[in-house]
């Protein structure tokens, strides 16, 4: 109970579609897909929180990503425009990336790298690579 | 009598069914529902798309088996038996394999919708 209490807090600057999505995925039970998934780890969800609160302390563009449930108990951030597209995953060890660059006629590249989970300075890198800011996919 | 476990031809298609909380607000579908490490899937043989739904669903997505063993995946049709859970459902497939890295995006890139909720 002491950590549901902590996660609805925390969201206060997020906004409130947000945080309404960040209760429906704190609301899922065993199950939920009808395949045995698991529901969303507590501390992941406040490790999202804690993301996506610097990302937008950060930022007046920022924008609000779409919040994913895995199905062993994770949460994927999405965020997708015409030409890129950036999801942030949250895994046992950290943080899984995959970005997209679809050309002009529609061919897409695909990049991967991996980050632990408190080093907030290289996901903004990630991020200002999804906003257009960094031209490059950062190199690990 | 045992379903019979055949080999799933390369053409045919697998249908997924779609959790609505895989589905963005402009409709997209989340890669999310490519994760699983035996993913299940109905075989186009046994069933069409909208029968695949259920109560929780608000889409079935296709994928073709060949685009799923270009990403070291393995198709395999696994029919679920009269007295097992979720019995019967000869459809029954798996696309197994570790879909970490963006073998998820990529499935989910190379679906196509099959049904929708309206």
């Amino acid at each position: 109970m002491m950590a549901e209490v902590s996660t609805k807090v925390c969201t206060v600057d997020l906004s409130p579609s947000l945080r309404q999505r960040i209760n429906e995925l704190s609301d899922l039970k065993p199950n939920w897909d009808g395949e045995k998934a698991k529901v969303v780890k507590t501390h992941v969800l406040a490790d999202v929180i804690e993301l996506l609160m610097r990302f937008r302390r950060r930022t007046e563009s920022f924008q609000e990503p779409f919040l994913a449930p895995t199905f062993d108990g994770f949460v994927q951030m999405e965020w997708h425009n015409e030409k890129r597209s950036l999801e942030i995953e949250a895994v046992d060890k950290g943080w899984s990336l995959v970005g997209t660059i679809t050309d002009e006629r529609g061919s897409r590249d695909y990049f991967t790298a991996e980050c632990e989970r408190s080093d907030f300075q290289k996901l903004e890198i990630f991020y200002d690579w999804y906003m257009d800011i960094e031209r490059l996919w950062p190199l690990q | 009598m045992a379903f019979a476990v055949e080999v799933i031809p390369d053409s045919d298609s697998l249908y997924r069914r779609i959790h609505r909380s895989h589905l963005t607000p402009e409709g997209k579908i989340s890669s999310a529902a490519f994760k699983d490490e035996q993913m299940s899937v109905n075989w186009e043989k046994y069933c069409d798309a909208k029968s695949c739904a259920n109560e929780s669903s608000v889409a079935v997505a296709a994928l073709i088996a060949a685009e799923c063993r270009a990403l070291s995946q393995t198709v395999l049709h696994a029919p679920v038996e009269p007295d097992q859970p979720s019995g019967p459902n000869q459809a029954h497939a798996e696309v197994r394999g570790r879909k970490t890295g963006a073998i998820s995006t990529k499935l989910r890139d190379k679906a196509n919708t099959a049904w929708q909720r309206q």
